[in-house]
């Protein structure tokens, strides 16, 4: 019984403390999850022959400062992905847009996920946007 | 006869022949048992509830910890909504839009046409122009507006858009479906459209004070044409 009792507020400690940084994100807007500063995430993904070529573009309003971005190439394994490459990018400015390749693909399916924080001044906001899946 | 002489003599028959008369394969001397759930039923009807539901601690922590756990999973969820265009597949979060094209064999999967904004730009400057595997773009700038005309390969678009608070309204450039959203809170307008072969977008950033109409916007993209190069 008290065993039961024990893990059940523990089990409620961790999911409240789960959602208390992005609460704390939100009131400080230190980094909101919300699509304030960003109009729009594009990643797109294609592929020749063995070779995939990535892409992605954010584009921000006019307050935005600064944009970083990482754009990963990932292979399905099962339910999960892993990640095959990476490459970081960034921008002063209100856009940014990365381009790269990788070759000696193996068969699988890929898709292509944009990961950015969009500046704008001391504030800034995490978006994301994963492409359509391509299978060799 | 009377009645009383009729009901005397009745009875006088029965108690002499009636028990002849009775035909005992009838008779189920198996006295009768009624179902549980009947007798439940007719326990609570009668007020005897014999089973009363203890309160325990263990009962209640249980009961209030399902209850926290429907509260948080409803409050924390991302709520996503399949939105059907016939162009584009649409799902729609609580704040931004993941839109991607339906799968047109038919459309191609390079430039061969090459699609412009045909209208009178000189307002502005064309600051950059690109083509690339899977886009091809044109910005164009003035003090107080910058204008991204934006020509995709249907095979390969994907993108997230901000409609966090904003209307996703649905709309017709040249006869070929599309979607504005106007988001007002961050001076920007963006509409994108599919003419068949091409995904064709116009997304639209401009100054706190600086006033571009959607009525401009749609011009802007009716004069969309495909030029020879």
């Amino acid at each position: 019984m008290k065993r039961t009792i024990i893990a059940i507020l523990l089990a409620l400690s961790v999911l409240f403390s789960a959602g208390i940084p992005v609460c704390a994100y939100g009131w400080e807007n230190i980094a909101s999850p919300y699509y304030l500063y960003t109009y729009s995430v594009k990643s797109t993904l294609v592929i020749s022959g063995n070779t995939a070529y990535c892409k992605s573009e954010i584009k921000g309003d006019r307050t935005v400062t600064k944009i970083y971005a990482t754009q990963y190439l990932e292979k399905k394994n099962g339910d999960k992905w892993d990640i095959v490459d990476y490459w970081n990018d960034s921008a002063d400015g209100n856009s940014l847009s990365m381009s790269n390749s990788k070759d000696n693909l193996g068969n699988g399916t890929y898709h292509v996920r944009t990961v950015a924080t969009v500046y704008s001044g001391s504030k800034s906001e995490p978006v994301e946007d994963t492409s359509k899946e391509v299978t060799i | 006869m009377t009645d009383l002489e009729f009901e005397q003599y009745i009875t006088s028959v029965i108690k002499e022949y009636g028990a002849n008369y009775i035909d005992e394969s009838l008779i189920d001397n198996t006295p009768h048992k009624f179902s549980p759930e009947f007798e439940r039923k007719m326990d609570i009807l009668m007020g005897k509830n014999y089973k009363k539901v203890r309160i325990t601690p263990k009962r209640l922590l249980i009961a209030v910890t399902a209850a926290l756990l429907a509260v948080f999973i409803l409050a924390m969820s991302v709520s996503a909504f399949r939105e059907a265009f016939i162009n584009f597949f649409m799902n729609i979060f609580d704040t931004h839009t993941v839109v991607q094209s339906v799968d047109d064999i038919d459309a191609p999967l390079d430039f061969t046409d090459k699609y412009e904004i045909t209208s009178d730009m000189s307002d502005y400057d064309l600051i950059n122009s690109f083509e690339d595997i899977s886009n091809r773009e044109y910005i164009y700038k003035n003090e107080n507006c910058t204008i991204y005309f934006t020509q995709s390969i249907k095979e390969y678009y994907h993108e997230s858009v901000n409609t966090e608070d904003y209307e996703i309204e649905s709309i017709y450039i040249d006869n070929c479906e599309g979607f504005y959203v106007n988001m007002y809170n961050q001076n920007g307008q963006i509409l994108i459209w599919d003419n068949g072969d091409y995904v064709l977008s116009i997304l639209v950033s401009h100054d706190d004070d600086y006033e571009f109409s959607k009525d401009k916007l749609i011009n802007m993209a009716n004069s969309v044409q495909k030029v020879e190069k």
